[in-house]
């Protein structure tokens, strides 16, 4: 349909648009106009994603001068959606335009996703698939294999360098998997022909990290004009992405690892030295100079960038202590010796950034200006001694980012040295970690580049808070009720077990055998009552393991067996997978599954579960920090401090919006339906509840709270029988929920 | 002659269900001879051995019972006997087998001249094969009807095996097209989660392992699996194997990892049951490219650059440890075991073959797993699914307007026309030359209409198929009759007088409505009697209607008063057509007395119809 907001002609590939969608575009469209930010919440299962490509692509083609969509999301297969949305959408806005319509949009992901080249993109992790491409491609290797045709060279970037200019991608949407199929075919290798056709697509869909880690951002994002509309989808945990993307730790692995990478870079130099001693000569002269004349690097040279943010680059000379690499690799050795001898100890102890340079500097002689150059002058080393396995130098480059952050900031940081995990005080394992407190530092430069930034998520409540904790003015913040056809929601707090004893997940219950019992025989009737497919969050991984195992003595997961078959989420992102992909055709063929997987994990953070894939969410109870870890003590006080944040405050919020975003997924559309336990007696009160989403508390009733097992599953049978019926699903009158174009036109005529 | 007679102990059995009666078997040249220890209990027989056909023997699986099956070609009859266990049925296998090659090679003649002197002469289908056996036996065990007919025919000696079967080849041949039927899939229950059981008394604990739940160990642990192709028999026995298998189960489920560690440690063989992580991450690997990409969550974390080694944040409250998912090996959780279990259930595939013993067990599931392999290889329409897997997973159909319909509706632009040209057509029957199109001029039509009516006329049908006063006759009184029914119980009643009938009875008139219908379609379609066999087969199966009728009269006499009209009303029927089918009978014997005659069965069929709707 085709319809006008504002005078904006907005092209939207379905015959019908929800209410909600239609005010969404309203207010996106206000903000675009004003050039600011905004925070939108907008229940899932609404369609924010085409909502926002098909406002922002309509106004784009309006508005010439607004320059890219950078459209962020969390995971690779939120991409793929998006992308497939995109695709869509375009083909629409071409049916309906011709040829003006056509824009390029691309996913851009690590060349761990994109490399196909069978022999390197094999190989295990990303670091490694990254020094496998850097083994082929690195300008000196090729510069070699000129004279030596012996030297293996990737067939696909010589490809894509001898086309030069004229590779290019012609405008279309690709996604991964079809830029790794247009690489194949033309013999251009997709990763670097992505990032140079970056510059001149329409659309860019990729993680979140590329724009707010300054060690991707450097080198991926740097080039993005001002004009760009940035959108954060799914952007409900963007806090801690800001917090961890400028946090290091260091472990004892990373200090031997370090001084086994000193004494090769030692060993290089004198290799170098003896063979050409001109190279080092060189380089010491550049760095006299200063750095910016290495600053055009081809791309296949260039991996992670500075740690710091841009601003806070020192452009000038390296100071001269440690120019000449021996004194940079004497230099590295003290400080990993101080860090050592730091992490030496027996008491948890606790440091700003300005304390510890002061006792660097008093302690190894090693002056703040010198640490912040560190990152670069390792750099410019490796560089220089021509290193290409840069996966095994991740140690000594963890040691030189946290050096570079130490000394380029001062406030908003913390530096925490534990001798063990409080969780497990008997197992030693020191660690120095620097971490950020203050989540606005690292998406300020973002907030500032570009005209729009747009944060959205389903479950941003309380609204209010976001703005503090990232520090900017959004131009309008709103959440959005979800009007529905039918109550095809159904949220309920579960108090007690059948045998009417409270259930909790609270520390001093939640080894109960009782509990853990009443649990189980709450899964237990559900499975016998509840169709297709069941999904229980836990709070947290040894919780479900130890859960699983009781429940595994008890007999309840034989029984849960006879009816569904069981997946569970582990820490091995592979096989939980491949337990999701199970779990998915265990629900095609119709007898449902049980799908177990924990609150803050990755399977709650982006996989959906919506229509068959699951009718029923319980959240076994409230998924609470570790309320004792030192960071975020710190960074509770931090909080207080500055933004007068109350602790329990953002403690219950950080808990209440992970339960929501686990619940959340049931749901898709308003055809879709479902039901959410919260199995917690601590739900019931008030200041728990009153932090849900408004769409979710809107439909929890007074009769749906504080029930036992038995009162749910009679509430669940009725539900579920009520779903069954046919319904009218363009809603009547007033409240309609299904808007058509002749709609939307008489409203625009109002 | 140089074969010694066989004694042995056997117990004869009348039919595969029975206990048996037990006995002495005696073979030898001439034949096999059995008595009853009790001489009350039973029959002897006497089976010459030139009437033996065949031999089956059961399948040697320890703890089932020996049985041997002695076929025969008089009348197709066959024995059963079961012997105490396979070494006593050795002796009596091989004496049989003697006989039948003396037959094959010296007594060719005399077996030729018994067959043809038999009525019917056996031909080569109707030698039982084990398959055919085995598939009548399922036939038999998922029919409890059936079962009770068989038992009842075949057991009484009133039909014999073949005749009994003749009539039901769609059922076998059903059957034998079985593989296209829907397959059962896995059990959902852990079985490979063995648990140990105790008596309680002494030390000991027992693992009970059938071969289906190892066949679950074997698809659900890798290693095991390998471990068991590689080693046994070569390196250990079966036995050996299992035990080590379940020692090792039994260490780890006490919790004795340490001492489950020792052993592993010591025992090479006992190490590699744990040491599944390459075949399994081989596995993950080859499936994680077939993965549904808007789940795939491993590929996220190559974009993930919080989790680059050292930097982030390590100890987060929101964190856990990361000493789970490091330390090398990967520790074996009851996780894992029912991600894995869930999985293999999942792709369910059962083997082809039997579960009989372990080695084939094995053997069958490597065939399997190469098969899928090979079959994925070949799979080319993957990547068309998941580009549609991932359309199917963005679209809102809410949001979309009504599906256009898949059909084209039908428009007739002048219906008038339409029909009128179906009528011609219609008329035209079988004469038509293709002018049937609706062009053809009003005139034309009518003069071949014209024409048609002239042909119609003397091309009727002369010799129907029931003289048409008689036809008109029986319509009427069926209406009467069915007006006067609904008169008298009204429309309800009608609708199942069965219902109302007591259970038991209810039963017992089924079966007999079975077994007389059974007995007819026999009894019809032994006529004409041209020989001897079909003569006495006629007299038997007359004198078990005989016999039935008895039974029905009695039924009906014993019934309670309120039901006997109910029931003498549902019986009628069947009374019927068995004196139909005596007064045939006697008819015959009657006409037969003076000549052979050709006798008129037409309407048979009739009769048999009002009996299926009973029943």
């Amino acid at each position: 349909m085709k319809f006008k907001i504002d005078g904006l002609t907005v092209y939207f590939p379905y015959e019908y648009i929800y209410p909600e969608q239609y005010d969404y575009m309203m207010d996106l469209k206000r903000t675009l106009d004003a050039r600011g930010h905004c925070l939108l919440e907008m229940p899932t299962g609404t369609g924010k994603t085409i909502t926002l490509l098909s406002l922002i692509t309509s106004y784009m083609l309006a508005n010439p001068s607004v320059g890219k969509l950078i459209y962020c999301t969390r995971t690779v297969h939120e991409m793929e959606k998006v992308l497939e949305e995109l695709r869509k959408l375009q083909a629409y806005q071409e049916k309906c335009l011709g040829k003006v319509a056509k824009m390029l949009a691309l996913g851009l992901s690590s060349r761990k996703n994109l490399c196909v080249l069978p022999e390197v993109s094999g190989e295990g992790s990303r670091e490694s698939v990254d020094a496998g491409c850097r083994k082929l491609t690195a300008s000196w290797v090729r510069a070699l294999a000129l004279d030596n045709p012996n030297i293996e060279l990737c067939s696909f970037y010589e490809g894509y360098e001898k086309s030069g200019a004229d590779a290019l991608l012609p405008t279309g949407v690709y996604t991964l998997h079809d830029l790794r199929a247009f690489g194949r075919e033309r013999g251009w290798c997709p990763y670097f022909l992505a990032r140079h056709m970056i510059q001149f697509a329409n659309v860019v869909v990729y993680n979140y990290q590329y724009l707010l880690d300054p060690k991707v951002a450097g080198i991926i994002s740097k080039e993005m004009e001002k004009e760009c509309v940035v959108v954060f989808d799914e952007a409900h945990n963007i806090d801690n992405v800001c917090i961890e993307a400028l946090s290091v730790n260091i472990r004892q692995q990373t200090l031997d690892g370090a001084t086994r990478n000193l004494s090769q870079v030692t060993q290089l130099i004198e290799k170098s030295k003896a063979t050409d001693a001109n190279r080092l000569r060189q380089e010491y002269n550049r760095l006299v100079e200063g750095l910016a004349q290495r600053g055009n690097l081809p791309g296949s040279d260039t991996w992670l960038a500075n740690p710091a943010l841009p601003q806070d680059i020192l452009q000038e000379a390296v100071p001269g202590n440690i120019r000449r690499a021996e004194h940079f690799v004497a230099f590295l050795k003290r400080l990993v010796q101080y860090i050592k001898a730091r992490m030496n100890t027996e008491q948890v102890e606790s440091e700003s950034p300005v304390s510890f340079v002061t006792s660097l500097q008093n302690q190894a002689g090693i002056d703040q200006k010198s640490l912040k150059f560190c990152y670069d002058r390792l750099h410019s080393l490796l560089l220089t001694l021509e290193v290409t396995n840069t996966d095994e130098f991740m140690h000594i480059q963890t040691i030189c980012d946290f050096a570079t952050l130490v000394g380029t900031y001062t406030r908003g940081f913390t530096i925490i040295i534990e001798p063990y995990d409080e969780r497990m005080p008997n197992i030693p394992d020191p660690v120095l970690q620097l971490s950020c407190l203050d989540s606005s530092l690292a998406i300020k430069p973002v907030f500032e580049k570009f005209q729009s930034v747009v944060i959205t998520s389903g479950t941003l409540s309380p609204i209010d808070l976001y703005p503090r904790l990232l520090n900017f003015h959004p131009v309008i913040s709103n959440s959005y009720k979800m009007t529905l056809t039918r109550d095809c929601l159904c949220p309920m707090v579960l108090t007690r077990g059948s045998d009417q004893l409270p259930v909790s997940t609270k520390f001093d219950m939640r080894s109960d055998p009782g509990v853990v019992r009443n649990y189980g025989r709450l899964l237990l009737e559900m499975v016998t009552a509840v169709p297709d497919g069941i999904v229980c969050f836990f709070v947290s991984y040894s919780y479900m393991d130890g859960i699983v195992n009781s429940w595994n003595e008890m007999g309840i997961l034989q029984d849960v067996m006879q009816h569904k078959l069981v997946f569970i989420e582990t820490q091995d992102v592979v096989e939980t997978t491949l337990a999701l992909d199970n779990y998915r055709r265990a629900c095609d063929c119709g007898r449902g599954a049980v799908f177990f997987s924990v609150a803050r994990g990755k399977v709650a953070e982006g996989i959906d579960f919506d229509r068959h894939y699951g009718r029923l969410v319980i959240m076994y109870g409230v998924p609470f920090q570790y309320t004792l870890s030192r960071i975020l003590r710190a960074r509770l006080e931090y909080l207080r401090e500055t933004f007068q944040i109350k602790e329990n405050d953002f403690l219950t919020f950080d808990a209440v919006r992970q339960a929501a975003q686990c619940v959340g997924r049931v749901i898709r559309s308003k055809a879709d339906y479902g039901m959410m336990i919260f199995a917690d007696k601590r739900y019931n009160r008030h200041d728990k509840r009153s932090k849900l989403p408004g769409w979710i508390l809107s439909h929890l009733r007074d009769a749906h709270l504080n029930l036992s097992t038995d009162m749910s599953v009679h509430i669940a049978r009725e539900f579920l029988r009520r779903m069954a019926q046919p319904y009218d699903k363009a809603g009547q009158g007033t409240n309609a929920t299904l808007l058509s174009q002749a709609d939307l036109e008489r409203m625009e005529k109002k | 002659m140089d074969m010694p007679p066989v004694t042995v102990r056997a117990k004869f059995l009348a039919n595969p269900k029975d206990t048996g009666i037990a006995g002495v078997l005696m073979i030898n040249v001439q034949g096999l001879k059995w008595t009853p220890n009790d001489p009350t209990s039973g029959v002897p027989l006497d089976v010459k051995s030139s009437n033996i056909t065949t031999h089956q023997c059961s399948k040697e699986v320890p703890g089932k019972k020996a049985f041997m099956k002695v076929l025969t070609d008089v009348e197709g009859r066959s024995y059963m006997f079961e012997f105490q266990n396979y070494d006593e049925r050795a002796p009596a296998r091989d004496a049989v087998s003697n006989v039948l090659a003396r037959n094959k090679v010296g007594g060719s003649a005399p077996a030729v001249a018994s067959a043809s002197s038999a009525a019917k002469p056996t031909h080569g289908g109707d030698q039982l094969d084990p398959v055919e056996m085995g598939r009548r036996m399922k036939l038999l065990q998922q029919d409890p009807d059936l079962l009770k007919l068989h038992q009842q025919l075949v057991g009484g000696n009133v039909l014999s095996e073949v005749e009994f079967w003749a009539t039901r080849k769609n059922l076998l041949e059903d059957e034998q097209g079985g593989a296209q039927k829907q397959r059962t899939g896995l059990r959902s229950a852990m079985l490979a989660d063995v648990r140990p059981l105790t008596d309680g008394r002494s030390n000991k604990v027992t693992f009970n392992l059938t071969p289906e739940i190892i066949h679950q160990i074997f698809a659900e642990k890798p290693a095991v699996h390998r471990a068991f192709l590689m080693n046994v028999p070569s390196k250990m026995t079966e036995s050996a194997f299992w035990t080590k298998y379940c020692r090792a189960e039994y260490l780890y489920r006490t919790k004795n990892s340490a001492a489950a560690a020792a052993e592993a440690a010591e025992d090479e063989d006992l190490a590699v049951f744990t040491r599944d992580d390459d075949i399994i991450a081989e596995s993950a690997r080859h499936k994680i490219q077939r993965v549904d990409p808007t789940l795939d969550m491993a590929a996220d974390l190559n974009d993930d650059y919080l989790s680059l080694p050292g930097h982030g944040v390590l100890r987060d409250g929101a964190k856990e440890s990361v000493e789970m998912n490091e330390g090398g090996a990967r520790k074996r959780t009851i996780i894992h075991d029912i991600n894995r279990h869930a999985a293999v259930v999942l792709e369910g595939s059962p083997l082809d073959t039997e579960l009989k013993d372990t080695t084939t067990v094995a053997h069958a599931l490597a065939r399997a797993l190469q098969k899928d392999i090979a079959n994925e290889a070949a799979d080319r329409g993957a990547e068309k699914r998941r580009t549609e897997r991932i359309s199917l997973m963005t679209e809102m159909e809410d949001l979309q307007g009504p599906p256009p319909s898949s059909f084209v509706p039908l428009t007739i632009q002048d219906p008038r026309n339409y029909f009128d040209s179906q009528q011609s057509t219609g008329l035209e029957g079988g004469t038509t030359t293709g002018s049937n199109s609706a062009t053809v001029s009003p005139a034309v039509m009518l003069s071949t209409f014209k024409a048609q009516l002239k042909n119609f006329q003397p091309k009727r049908q002369r010799d129907p198929a029931i003289a048409p006063d008689l036809a008109f006759k029986i319509l009427t009184d069926m209406t009467q009759h069915i007006a006067s029914s609904r008169h008298t119980t009204g429309t309800a009643a009608e609708r199942n007088i069965l219902e109302s009938l007591p259970r038991a009875t209810r039963d017992e008139l089924l079966q007999h409505s079975n077994t007389a219908n059974e007995l007819l379609r026999h009894f019809w379609a032994a006529y004409p009697l041209t020989n001897k066999a079909l003569i006495e087969k006629a007299t038997r199966l007359k004198d078990a209607m005989a016999q039935l009728y008895n039974r029905i009269q009695s039924m009906k006499e014993n019934a309670a008063t309120d039901a006997r009209h109910q029931l003498s009303r549902l019986l009628q029927p069947m009374c019927q057509t068995l004196d139909a089918a005596f007064a045939h009978f006697e008819g015959e014997a009657a006409k037969k007395a003076e000549a052979v005659k050709r006798a008129k069965i037409a309407a048979r069929p009739n009769l048999n119809i009002a009996l299926d709707g009973v029943s």
